[in-house]
């Protein structure tokens, strides 16, 4: 069941005219690396245009829309109104929306290490931290399309929220998805100041345990949300 | 053979001149946007840099033989830094759905058997988009410099006319043409979000490839225009920090506006004929 | 007969409107139709039966199970919604076939089913087989909505305002298919606005306005209960004075007007009205050409209920 439900996900989700906009952004992001080459680190195209923009963006395409999309489109009530329980619904569409935006994450991710030259050990520690960070951001987005009307907009403010947090100095910004990402991926921040130099960033252990408590409490209230639903036609 | 006769009358009332329909449509907008809940959230967010600004101005000043603090500090500079973020995220969601909206629900057809052309239409959404986007420019620095007027004794008026002027002319070149090019996005057809998602894109990515054109061909200022992003902080540079080498970017951002409208005036002739 | 849906003072807000108010019912086996106008709480009630929401207070059981709380059992019924939402590039088939795996089927008798679901409501081959669910007409995209519904054989089949938008074809092929349901065993609850169009398929209602329950039964039981309009009958006869000069002696005629086809009179016991018109007319020799009671219909009991 788990199986069906994510391919249908696939399907209807991802597998149409819209995601070519995110695809051909995608593209350009790798067009732009082999351009870049010689301009730029690995490290700061990767903070500049990847865990800066590309994949929470493609985490709140994929991520709002498995739940929201079938809400808007008037779907939704043919599923609950299977013999599913809720939360294969959910964890079953959740985990594809990841994957989609795992695997668009790594492309970027693969394609800037190549045309930047990076070392085996930073393609790891990028690979892991792109990875993790796609699995994270999507269920953030989940856990607003459950929330949230206006998933858009609220993903919009979030991601902006994110954006802002991640310049807070004295260890602050490690309040954010993207700071924990890029200390998993061995970015560097985009400024060095005395006062982030006091206060060193977390191990990277420490960075993974919250990245996945994030996504473990996010999706456990998501599901929780979930199953509290109720589906009064289409909202579209 | 069937005799028709009329039996009912028509309107015989004072009619609105053609020229000021725009209007209709502009203030519909306003009253759709401004009843949206979200909206006002919105708005709540994208005033906080401004009150924490006047707040912080206003306390500066008052204990300011006590703290010692500096006060030329580039106060509209930064403010506007960070409205300009706000009008990013503004645009890439109010002003995705001003025009896809209406394609959507068919409303576009219904505009257009009216007696409103394209430009009616235009000026309707371009006025609205662009009230929305001074309300989180325009309002909030004017806000600051009043505040800043009140409590700096050393200010003059002519500096605060000054600084009027100013906050005016920035606002209005990044809300004209930031709300023309995403009017211009959201004639596309796309639905809102991906409308959304599309400016966003193209703010980062155009700056990125003006980043990469600026290390390759000898780091030349022209390459401004290729990103939007660096005509709006070029603009801000011009007329809060005094450079005036950046005049460039004040004249190719509203250039920049009146070509989008105009393309975007042309593709709208184009809705109009298809539906007469 | 067993009831299958029991709701006793079943309410529903959202947020500070009520949706349905102290609703108390039981439907048994077969077909009923679930009548009120637009707004009137029809699809809250259906939205409730399949377990899509929850009440607000009451209680409610269907097929002897709390719909919201159980899963297993939604295997027992089929959810036909109103609004005409689909994955518009599926085909007719792949999208019944679909919802067939996700009601446990395997892959091959999903697809099975679907095709026979599909010709049972009538669409054809060539249609559900080939195109895309966005080039369907409404009828076709009602029937492929039924099909879902039915497409694993559920004991109860929940169908809101399936006959909207439909031509008159369609509509004919959808009555003529909830008639078939109801002989096959299945219990069948259709929403509807438009009443003639249920008076086709059955003669027992449940009639809801503004969210509470005005009537249950069949036409002519809720008619006899609406005391405060009598019931009115229509004779044409070439002879209107003689037979309304006897029939005004009748207690159970209540008054007579003569008209220019024959004459309209006024009854608060209908049965024993009609035994008198035929006593009375064979008595005298006056012919009676033609007898219709007017307000004998659906939407007559309908306007009487809603408007006093």
């Amino acid at each position: 069941m788990g199986w069906l439900l994510a391919r249908l996900y696939l399907r209807t989700a991802v597998l149409r005219k819209r995601s070519v906009i995110i695809g051909l952004f995608v593209a350009l992001e790798v067009l732009l690396a082999f351009n870049a080459a010689g301009h730029t680190t690995f490290g700061n195209l990767l903070r500049e245009l990847v865990t800066g923009f590309m994949l929470p963006v493609v985490a709140l395409v994929f991520g709002s829309a498995v739940i929201r999309d079938d809400l808007e489109g008037g779907t939704l009530g043919y599923f609950l109104a299977r013999p599913i329980p809720h939360h294969t619904l959910l964890l079953s569409r959740t985990g594809m929306a990841a994957l989609v935006a795992m695997a668009m994450g790594l492309f970027m991710t693969l394609g800037n290490a190549v045309a930047l030259g990076a070392s085996g050990s930073e393609l790891a520690a990028a690979t892991a931290a792109i990875a993790l960070g796609a699995f994270a951001y999507t269920c953030v987005f989940v856990a607003l399309g459950i929330l949230f009307r206006r998933t858009f907009l609220a993903g919009f403010m979030l991601l902006f929220a994110d954006w802002a947090l991640g310049r807070m100095p004295m260890g602050g910004r490690f309040a954010s998805v993207r700071a924990h990402v890029e200390n998993l991926a061995g970015i560097e921040p985009p400024f060095r100041a005395v006062a982030e130099m006091l206060a060193p960033p977390p191990s990277a252990v420490t960075s993974v345990l919250a990245l996945m408590a994030l996504s473990g409490g996010l999706m456990a209230f998501a599901t929780w949300r979930f199953r509290r639903f109720e589906f009064s036609g289409a909202e579209g | 053979m069937s005799i028709y006769v009329r039996r009912f009358s028509r309107y015989e009332g004072k009619l609105e001149p053609p020229r000021g329909r725009f209007r209709v449509i502009l203030l519909a907008e306003l009253r759709r946007i401004f009843a949206d809940k979200w909206w006002r959230r919105f708005l709540f967010g994208a005033a906080m840099p401004a009150v924490m600004m006047a707040g912080w101005l206003y306390l500066m000043t008052t204990f300011q033989e006590a703290t010692g603090a500096e006060l030329d500090f580039p106060f509209f500079s930064v403010l506007f830094g960070w409205q300009f973020s706000w009008l990013g995220i503004m645009q890439a969601w109010f002003g995705a759905s001003m025009i896809t909206g209406d394609m959507q629900t068919k409303a576009l057809s219904l505009y257009f058997t009216r007696p409103i052309d394209a430009t009616q239409y235009l000026l309707g959404k371009l006025g609205a988009t662009m009230a929305l986007a001074l309300t989180i420019t325009w309002i909030p620095s004017l806000l600051v410099a009043v505040v800043q007027y009140s409590v700096a004794d050393h200010l003059t008026f002519g500096a605060f006319a000054e600084n009027v002027w100013s906050i005016t002319a920035c606002s209005m070149g990044a809300a004209f043409t930031t709300s023309a090019l995403i009017l211009l996005l959201s004639s596309t057809g796309l639905s809102a979000r991906y409308v959304g998602i599309t400016w966003l894109g193209a703010f980062v990515f155009l700056e990125a490839i003006r980043g990469i054109l600026y290390e390759s061909t000898g780091r030349s200022e022209a390459l401004d225009v290729l990103s939007l992003a660096r005509l709006l902080s070029g603009s801000v540079e011009y007329y809060f920090l005094g450079a005036s080498h950046k005049l460039g970017s004040v004249i190719t951002l509203w250039g920049v506006g009146a070509l989008l409208t105009l393309i975007l005036r042309i593709r709208l002739s184009g809705f109009e004929k298809a539906r007469s | 007969m067993t009831a299958v849906i029991t709701t006793e003072r079943l309410s529903r807000w959202y947020g500070q409107v009520i949706a349905l108010n102290d609703v108390s019912v039981t439907i048994e086996q077969g077909i009923v139709g679930l009548l009120g106008p637009n707004g009137a709480g029809k699809s809250t009630f259906l939205r409730l039966v399949v377990g899509l929401m929850r009440p607000t207070s009451g209680a409610l059981r269907v097929l002897g199970a709390v719909p919201a709380d159980e899963i297993a059992w939604r295997r027992r019924f089929g959810y036909c919604p109103e609004h005409d939402n689909f994955y518009e590039d599926m085909t007719g088939l792949e999208f019944v076939e679909t919802f067939a795996r996700l009601s446990g089927f395997a892959a091959g008798d999903a697809r099975r089913a679907a095709a026979k679901t599909l010709d049972r409501v009538r669409l054809a081959e060539s249609d559900y087989a080939k195109k895309q669910i966005r080039q369907y007409s409404k009828g076709m995209r009602q029937k492929v909505k039924i099909a879902q519904a039915l497409v694993h054989e559920p004991e109860l089949v929940v169908l809101d305002e399936p006959l909207t938008g439909a031509d008159p074809v369609s509509r004919h092929e959808i009555n003529e298919l909830l008639k078939e349901l109801g002989r096959a065993g299945h219990t069948v609850v259709v929403s509807s606005h438009v009443l003639h169009e249920v008076e086709r398929v059955t003669q027992r209602f449940i009639l809801i306005d503004k969210g509470r329950l005005l009537a249950e039964g069949t036409v002519g039981e809720i008619r006899a209960l609406i005391d405060k309009h009598p019931h009115r009958i229509e004779l044409s006869t070439p002879d209107p004075r003689g037979l309304a000069a006897r029939l005004v002696a009748e207690p159970t005629v209540v008054s007579v007007n003569i008209t220019e086809s024959g004459l309209t009179l006024e009854t608060r016991e209908a049965d024993g009205c009609y035994a008198a018109i035929g006593r009375l007319a064979g008595e005298s020799g006056i012919p009676v050409l033609r007898m219709v009671s007017p307000d004998n219909n659906l939407d007559a009991v309908f306007r009487y209920l809603t408007r006093g």
